[in-house]
């Protein structure tokens, strides 16, 4: 790669993660409970943006090109690190306990629960939960997934089953 | 339009606070140097053995020498064997990517299984070839077994944790052909 070309693959590379880094934070939080495991994570899906990048043609939006390597990472990652457990009652300990001051921990306290019922979900309905948490359309999730809309309309009504489930066990 | 509220509602809690991206263009720099080093390291060792080799044929160096050549252009070989098909997805999509993780986590296994065993069987060779020689109370000879033996326990430990993550793949590929087409990895033989 020339040095102009490697300027430009470099800038888009920033802008893509500064437009859609909160997003690959949130994914990440899917994927992984420990901190330190998910900023491996994140470094692998940065990495694999960042070589996947000069190959990328305008196939598709930008935006399901990120997600989808995103997905494929956290998919990896799933494999090679299975949760050692996935039960709520130990997620229960990691989240603080104490009373709620406020209505700003009390959101951080549900957002907590929330992450820890999707890590609980089997990584095929996480991937879609998560699509559709960070607002993309039914057509942009069976893209990324190569599946059709119905399937991607059937496994999200399931994982939304599975969440609630595991939510009201939750609480 | 009816608005999804359960939804809604998950869609706030799922984005309070969002964190930070840690510094990662740095960390990439780093791994990607690491790769390099880690390359520049196998050539290093390959370029070791074979001077030691060409400057002192005689001694143990020579076998060893051309042993460790042997070795990496029948491992290389075997990999690019075994790997086969498994480079890139045909489709650029999940699905497709849940396949094609599927027949590379199958590919590593096989190969940890059988450079395992060709290790323990180089292994008995070489134990074999010390002891009918009288060479078994050198101390070259004893670092070599040792390094062997060291090398197989770790692959032992590589096999347990491939078989694992093999587990937890085939898991998921059971997983994705509850909604989508029955996956044809599945189909495919583990051994």
């Amino acid at each position: 790669m020339t040095g102009a070309a490697r300027e430009a693959v470099e800038a888009r590379f920033d802008r893509l993660l500064k437009e859609h880094g909160p997003a690959l934070s949130r994914l990440a939080f899917g994927y992984e409970k420990v901190a330190a495991a998910r900023e491996d994570l994140m470094q692998e899906i940065a990495l694999a943006i960042w070589q996947a990048l000069p190959r990328f043609r305008g196939e598709c939006s930008e935006r399901t090109f990120v997600f989808r390597i995103a997905h494929n990472r956290g998919l990896t990652h799933a494999v090679r690190r299975p949760p050692a457990h996935d039960s709520l009652t130990e997620e229960r300990e990691h989240i603080d306990p104490r009373p709620l001051p406020d209505e700003h921990a009390a959101r951080a306290h549900r957002r907590d629960w929330l992450r820890a019922a999707i890590r609980r979900l089997t990584p095929l309905y996480r991937e879609v939960i998560m699509l559709t948490l960070e607002e993309l359309s039914t057509a942009e999730i069976a893209e990324i997934l190569g599946i059709t809309e119905n399937n991607v309309a059937v496994r999200l009504s399931r994982a939304r089953q599975s969440l609630k489930q595991a939510l009201e066990e939750a609480l | 339009m009816s608005v999804d509220l359960e939804l809604e509602s998950w869609r706030r809690e799922w984005r309070v606070d969002t964190e930070a991206l840690p510094e990662l263009k740095r960390r990439i720099r780093g791994q990607n140097r690491r790769m390099i080093a880690g390359a520049h390291v196998i050539l290093v060792c390959l370029a070791i053995a074979t001077v030691l080799g060409f400057r002192q044929p005689r001694s143990g160096w020579g076998g060893f020498a051309a042993g460790v050549w042997i070795a990496t252009v029948l491992a290389s070989g075997y990999t690019l064997w075994v790997r086969r098909g498994t480079w890139a997805t045909p489709a650029a999509t999940t699905e497709a990517y849940v396949e094609l993780l599927y027949r590379r986590a199958v590919a590593t296994l096989r190969k940890t299984v059988v450079l395992g065993r060709a290790m323990i069987a180089v292994l008995a060779l070489y134990g074999g070839w010390l002891v009918l020689s009288g060479r078994h109370r050198t101390a070259f000879s004893g670092l070599v077994f040792a390094a062997f033996t060291v090398a197989i326990l770790l692959m032992g430990v590589l096999e347990r944790r491939r078989r694992r993550a093999m587990e937890e793949m085939t898991r998921l590929v059971d997983r994705a052909s509850d909604v989508a087409e029955p996956s044809k990895a599945k189909r495919m033989d583990l051994e």
